[in-house]
């Protein structure tokens, strides 16, 4: 579910950090600059991996920092789709299941990729797998803070930078609902034997 | 049984699920390459310089889009990683920051913190955090005989499955590629070869307990 990146950025490195090792204060200014942040279409960004090649480093007039055109692979996390993944239920909602990783949290498991024959309960507001056997329907739920396993089958990236205000009318309309979207979601099943709580399909 | 033709798997990731994409000559794997299938009559035109596609396309319509398909694909620009790689590389970082100790220049590093210690605390609970680049190697040399994917086989390592109905999972196709002797090789093999995780450390102990407890009664 990790990948590495490659990518090329120019670094400003500031005077009052030329005493330090330039690959460290490098290293740091990415990590401050991409670290716990979604890039679009490639994935959330975790830390440096490492610094391939670095460029000839130049001083601008009227500017004392330098600045440095760096390659280096950064570890992203982006799961490839179908992949299989472990979380926790974050809770339930008519939506369908939200599950977390820890350090990420969008993802969803829509209704119609849960397990079938499956209900929401409202009073309780849990999802609830109605496992059909022999001696009759079982209820399953759902708890949140359960493990998980499920299929990432779709992944969504939004572009949620600032946009400058287009007219009165969108103004207005943002102000009264300030949404916010998650810049990018996974969409998980578990409609498949073997996906779902752990707890189901432990031998025990 | 029916028998089942397995196709090319992807140049660039190795998966079959590309043989299953009939339309869009769309890599399920390496995500969609809209662009790919665009341009494949302008591939098939750049096609006669390699003989081996020239002989695919006489062979038909769908062999020779096949082969284009996978001739214009992008280099590549990303690599998977391991769980157990990514922890070395975290725990690494961890240390060494707590070496340099708290100087001034660590400021506005909230964000990397953060995000380290998240996922330092998500792939602790996996088994991949005992895994060294030997055992890794040694479980890699023993899955040759296997014929699985890279994406099939890096799963096995992330998750360390226990039970054939995981390894339905991990392995596409399983039913038509692995018969059920073959996957309970490869369940020996994942078990043997990798580390058992904390989970089934901390299972083994309350086992132990509730044997415990059963056994006066």
């Amino acid at each position: 579910m990790f990948v590495l990146v490659e990518m090329v950025d120019t670094v400003r490195i500031p005077p009052w950090q030329f005493e330090r090792k330039l690959n460290d204060s490098i290293a740091e200014e990415l990590n401050k600059k991409l670290a716990n942040k979604v890039m679009y279409n490639v994935g959330l960004c975790i830390c440096l991996f490492d610094i391939t090649k670095l460029e000839d480093a130049y001083v601008f007039p009227g500017d004392g920092a330098s600045h440095t055109k760096v390659h280096f692979r950064y570890v992203v996390f982006h799961p490839f789709l179908d992949e299989i993944l472990i979380g926790k239920i974050k809770g339930c909602s008519p939506e369908g299941v939200h599950v977390s990783l820890g350090f990420f949290d969008d993802i969803l498991i829509p209704p119609e990729s849960l397990q079938q024959p499956a209900k929401f309960d409202e009073a309780e507001q849990v999802w609830v797998w109605e496992y059909e056997t022999e001696e009759g329907a079982h209820d399953l739920y759902m708890d949140t803070g359960e493990e998980i396993r499920f299929r990432v089958v779709d992944e969504s990236f939004v572009d949620t930078s600032p946009t400058g205000p287009s007219s009165a009318e969108a103004m207005s309309s943002s102000e009264e609902l300030p949404k916010k979207e998650a810049p990018y979601t996974l969409v998980g099943s578990i409609s498949e034997p073997g996906l779902g709580l752990l707890s189901w399909w432990t031998s025990s | 049984s029916r028998k089942h033709e397995l196709g090319p798997a992807c140049v660039k990731c190795n998966s079959l699920k590309f043989r299953r994409a009939k339309s869009t000559a769309v890599c399920r794997y390496s995500g969609a390459i809209p662009a790919c299938s665009a341009a494949i009559p302008a591939c098939s035109a750049a096609i006669p310089t390699n003989p081996a596609t020239r002989i695919a396309r006489t062979a038909g319509v769908a062999a020779a889009w096949r082969v284009a398909a996978c001739l214009c694909w992008r280099p590549e620009v990303t690599t998977r990683v391991r769980h157990g790689s990514v922890f070395q590389l975290l725990t690494d970082l961890k240390e060494q920051r707590k070496e340099s100790g708290k100087n001034k220049h660590s400021s506005g590093q909230q964000n990397l913190n953060t995000i380290t210690y998240e996922t330092l605390k998500y792939i602790s609970k996996t088994p991949c955090r005992h895994q060294s680049p030997e055992i890794v190697r040694e479980f890699l040399t023993a899955m040759k005989s296997h014929k699985l994917t890279k994406a099939e086989k890096l799963q096995l390592l992330n998750h360390r499955p226990m039970t054939a109905v995981e390894i339905q999972l991990m392995v596409e196709e399983s039913e038509e590629r692995l018969t059920e002797e073959q996957i309970e090789a490869l369940l020996h093999t994942v078990t043997s070869i990798l580390p058992a995780g904390p989970e089934a450390e901390q299972k083994k102990n309350t086992d132990d307990v509730t044997m415990d407890e059963e056994d006066p009664a």
